[in-house]
Formats: C-alpha cells, structure tokens, sequence
C-alpha cells in the first residue's frame, strides 16, 4: 500500500516536472499544415478573416514570396517581410536570434520559403512568429 | 467658366491636396515591442511581443497600437500555452488595440531632436473588454525616428481574465504593461 502511495506521489511529481519544463513546440521539425504562396495567403486572409482565424490560426504555415523589408540586426526578433498583392501589407515573418546567420544571407527582391506559426491578421499584414527559412 | 465652377475647382484641389498631406504625414511602427510583467512573491512571469504595429498622427497626436496575442513569447512552453488557451483565448480574441491620442502633442516638435514627456489617453481592447487607459510616457525624436516609451499597469479582471483559484498566488492582479515602438516617417 506504502509503495503504491509512493509511486503515485513520485509519478504526480515527475509528470509536474514534465510538464513545467515541457518544450517549445519545434516547428522547424513539424510537418506542415499548410503550404502557399504569400500573394494566395493574404489575398484569401483579407477576404475572409475570421474564417481564416479558424483555419490557419496556430497552424504550421510554409510560405513563398518576395521579400520586400529586412530588419535582421540590433533587434529582439529578427523580421523578413514578404510582398503581398497590397502594397501597404506583407506577411510579417519573425525569427529567433539563433537564425542569424541564415538571414544575413537574405536580399530585397528574392525569393524564400519560409516555414513559421500563423498568428493571424494585423494592421500591416499577417503576422508569424517562430520562423525558420526552408531550404 | 462661371464663378459656381472655379470655386468647385478651387475647393476640389484644395480638399484634395490637404488630404493628401494628412495622409502622407505619420509615423509608423511595424515590430514594436510591447512587454508584460506579473509579479508575485511565489512567481514572476514575463513575456515579450516584437511585432507591434503602431501609427502615430503628428498633426493631431492620434495614436493607434495593435498586436497579436499569440505572438507573445514566453520563457516557459506551458505558461505560453496557458496564457494562449486559458486566459486570452487567443483563438477568440487573436488581437489587442488602443486608440486613443496624445493630448499634448503640441508640446512635440517633430523638427527638433530631443525626448519630449507626452500624456497619453484612450481605450484599450483585450479581449472583448474596452476601457479607458490614461498614462504617461516619452517621444524621442532623432531625425526622421521616433521611439516611443510608456509603462502602465491594468487589472486583469478588468477584461475578463479569469486567473483560476489554484494558480492565484502566481499571477498578479495588476498586470505590468511596457512598450517601446520605434517609428519611421512615412513618405
């Protein structure tokens, strides 16, 4: 009876444990849920939001466009932005610093994939975070 | 051309040039950088968003700020999950907003370099709750740059977020909020 007492309370604990440190979500390794292109995206983003919210919202997104702003250093979250069919939106794509020296490499007017989490539609486009560049 | 058709020339042209300028003339921030601080004695919790959009109207100190819930980050993936499904019900409720103005933006020359105390007031949304926020903070002009500074502090139940009785001693009531959005000129 002691040792099952016991082996409830040290698995709670363990699965406390677990759980408190339980890791990011790797996007880089996911599969993703959805692959398109930046112009589709917004374009079907801004038809329709809230449908769109419940599609992509959180979701892995692999996107590909052109890229139209950089902000890489002396930043927090290192930003590529990808031009839309609007000129004034984008879909706004920010990085973990440990992506550096991928994005340094990176030109206005190219073209990338980039693979990221859908955090839906701001005043200057849609939003995603937790990026990484596909190769 | 009679008299009733110069006028409406001359008002078109006139009307239309003057919102041209207005519309021309505003700053703008797309990866702001809005903070929140939870202090208690058992825990202190953080989380950074850097991808705030911001517009700020010189001319008439109108203020807009909006950002995605879900781009929050955290330190801890369980605190974030938390914070998206519990508390924000980011699903619902993906973006926050003010609006509201800069009353003394008058005191502000956007000419002149410097760091310039400025009040703020207007209405945030969390959630589906609006209130009225009045606070303080400064605008720091450095040619066409503009980074702006505040600090304020709201009670969460104030926009109905609920903290459940079982983590109560770890989430603050009053929530510190910090924000830092750098601007460009628009042309």
């Amino acid at each position: 009876m002691i040792y099952l007492a016991l082996f409830v309370i040290i698995a709670a604990i363990a699965t406390g444990v677990y759980l408190w440190n339980k890791p990011h979500r790797n996007i880089e390794k996911s599969k993703e849920d959805f692959a398109i292109s930046a112009i589709d995206f917004y374009t079907e983003y801004s038809t329709d939001e809230n449908n769109s919210n419940t599609k992509y919202l959180n979701k892995i997104i692999i996107v590909s466009g052109i890229i139209t702003e950089l902000q890489i250093e002396n930043t927090e979250e290192p930003t590529v932005a990808l031009k839309t069919s609007d000129e004034s939106m984008t879909i706004s794509c920010g990085f973990d610093k440990k992506w550096i020296n991928d994005l340094k490499i990176l030109k206005i007017g190219a073209e990338v994939k980039i693979k990221g989490k859908c955090d839906g539609l701001g005043m200057f486009g849609i939003v995603f975070t937790k990026c990484n560049i596909e190769k | 051309m009679n008299y009733k058709t110069i006028t409406i020339i001359i008002l078109t042209v006139f009307l239309s040039s003057f919102t041209l300028k207005t519309e021309k003339d505003k700053y703008v921030a797309k990866n702001g950088k809005v903070s929140f601080y939870s202090h208690t004695d058992v825990e202190d919790i953080r989380a950074e968003n850097n991808k705030v959009s911001s517009i700020l109207e010189p001319k008439t100190g109108k203020l807009a700020i909006e950002l995605l819930i879900k781009s929050f980050h955290f330190e801890k993936a369980l605190m974030e999950e938390h914070f998206n499904e519990n508390y924000m019900e980011s699903d619902k409720y993906p973006k926050s907003k003010f609006e509201g103005n800069i009353d003394n933006i008058n005191e502000v020359d956007f000419s002149k370099n410097g760091t310039y105390n400025v009040k703020i007031s207007g209405n945030l949304t969390i959630k589906d709750k609006t209130n009225k926020i009045n606070t303080t903070g400064t605008l720091k002009v450095d040619g066409n740059k503009v980074t702006g500074n505040t600090v304020f502090k709201i009670i969460l139940a104030d926009y109905n977020v609920s903290i459940p009785a079982m983590v109560k001693s770890k989430i603050s009531k009053e929530i510190e909020i910090t924000a830092e959005l750098d601007y460009q000129k628009m042309k």
